[in-house]
């Protein structure tokens, strides 16, 4: 299997198997998945491009995707940023999924 | 991120994790073992992650770093007398090559170090969690920063003066005109540079082996000084001494770190300019004043440039010409009929300004302080002779 490092997109994919593909350098802004597809070994995630959340639900895993690019649109930006909403009935969760994915 | 207060909805628990610790322990310490050796296929990144960040999260962070520790340890230890003593042996007193046995041993360590950052770097985001949440309350080394001490207690410390002998032999060797392995010096050289020391900040490179190199370094020049003025004339010191500084910024440039040029930088300036300067400035049959004489525009040249590079080089120099002018008429005057000793006198040291002038425009670079001196110089000697 060819390593594919540099294709534009990654799919995350969450518990509920619904499949997110988003840009590869906005995937970044996560820590976590930053490591997980460009550390050096030859993990199965950075082999095909795709992380599988296996406890982190699309409701959950969808602000996620939406964080990322509210925070690459509006990171070192001099123009006024409008404020990122969140749905209080999944802040808990998405707290957790924050700090686990350190973004 | 933030969240915004207010709002209708009960807010939803997290679901809490099951704590089948056991069992996702048992896999996680398989995964790092795998790991450790280099083997990093197969692995699933995210559930080994998930793994560690519930153990970090249920306050056993603890426990894994110790498990780490165990096991980083355990590698090193069988690293060490599987590959470290094995290379060693090869370079004992009585083999008839040392220098070459000894290279090959650090070819050896120099492998081992390598494949051991790898491990970290595989390690390392892995357990990226542990690092940013207990490490930072416990205050205990992160991952990588661990993983490196123990190197360094384990595998660098037991031979640390075999290696410093080694890369310290090589230089000697190199300076004597012996082609040496270059890549291999550098690369145990970065690695002194990232080890740190046990209780300072300062990496190995700082502590053990700059002191000594400039030590070593000096001993050396001081030899080649006493032996180049033996064997050369003051153009072909010069010259030496030339390529001698330029060898070693080469040598800085080529495996060294930056921060030791100027410092053997200075030694050599010491060891060969200062500490012989009167000596070659002096020499019978080449020296300054015969060099003046000639009119070797580009001796002279060279030796302005070298001598400003140490505190009293053009002061001696100034020195040295200044005196020659003053006793001029004692020098001259061995020749000539005691009637015209005066004209004789005077025609030589017109000459000689002359001379002095050119070098002063080409060799000198228009030196105002050494035109001044020489001014005053000849402003005596006329008086002398007026007298």
């Amino acid at each position: 299997m060819s390593k594919n490092t540099s294709s534009e997109y990654v799919k995350l994919i969450s518990s509920d198997k619904f499949e997110f593909i988003i840009k590869r350098d906005i995937a970044l802004f996560s820590g976590t998945i930053k490591n997980m597809l460009s550390s050096p070994g030859q993990f199965m995630e950075s082999e095909q491009n795709t992380i599988h959340f296996r406890d982190i639900k699309a409701v959950i895993l969808e602000k996620v995707c939406q964080y990322l690019y509210y925070k690459d649109r509006y990171n070192n930006s001099t123009s006024e940023i409008p404020q990122f909403n969140i749905d209080p009935t999944i802040a808990l969760e998405l707290l957790m999924a924050a700090d686990f994915l350190d973004c | 991120m933030s969240v915004r207060s207010g709002g209708k909805g009960k807010i939803k628990p997290p679901k809490r994790q099951e704590q089948s610790s056991i069992e996702g322990w048992e896999s996680l310490c398989k995964a790092l073992q795998s790991l450790v050796k280099g083997e990093s296929e197969n692995i699933n990144f995210y559930d080994n992650y998930r793994i560690a960040y519930n153990i970090v999260l249920h306050n056993n962070g603890d426990k894994l770093y110790i498990n780490l520790k165990e096991l980083l340890n355990q590698h090193l230890e069988e690293v060490f007398s599987s590959q470290v003593i094995s290379a060693l042996s090869i370079s004992n007193t009585n083999n008839p090559q040392p220098n070459f046995a000894n290279m090959i041993s650090l070819k050896v360590l120099k492998c081992v170090w390598e494949h051991y950052k790898k491990v970290l770097d595989l390690i390392g985001p892995i357990l990226m969690y542990l690092d940013r949440v207990y490490c930072k309350s416990a205050k205990v080394p992160t991952v990588h920063e661990l993983g490196k001490e123990l190197f360094r207690d384990i595998i660098f410390q037991p031979i640390k003066y075999f290696i410093l002998d080694t890369i310290l032999r090589q230089i000697f060797l190199e300076r004597e005109g012996e082609i040496i392995d270059r890549s291999i010096i550098k690369a145990i050289m970065d690695m002194l540079l990232e080890l740190t020391g046990t209780s300072t900040k300062d990496s190995v490179y700082d502590t053990d082996f700059e002191g000594l190199f400039l030590e070593k370094s000096s001993e050396y020049y001081r030899i080649e000084g006493q032996r180049l003025v033996e064997e050369c004339d003051a153009q072909g010191y010069i010259k030496n001494v030339e390529e001698r500084l330029e060898e070693e910024q080469q040598r800085v440039k080529n495996y060294l770190s930056s921060v030791t040029e100027p410092k053997i930088r200075n030694i050599v300036e010491k060891e060969l300019i200062s500490m012989q300067l009167k000596t070659v400035i002096e020499m019978k049959n080449s020296g300054l004043i015969h060099m003046l004489k000639n009119e070797k525009i580009d001796d002279l040249r060279r030796m302005y440039l070298l001598l400003e590079r140490v505190t009293n080089g053009h002061e001696e120099m100034k020195y040295i010409i200044s005196n020659y002018i003053y006793d001029f008429d004692k020098v001259v005057n061995k020749t000539g009929a005691k009637d015209n000793i005066a004209d004789t006198t005077f025609q030589e040291a017109r000459d000689f300004k002359n001379k002095l002038d050119k070098s002063l425009n080409l060799a000198f670079f228009n030196d105002k302080m050494f035109q001044t001196a020489f001014n005053e110089a000849f402003k005596f000697l006329s008086n002398k002779d007026i007298n």
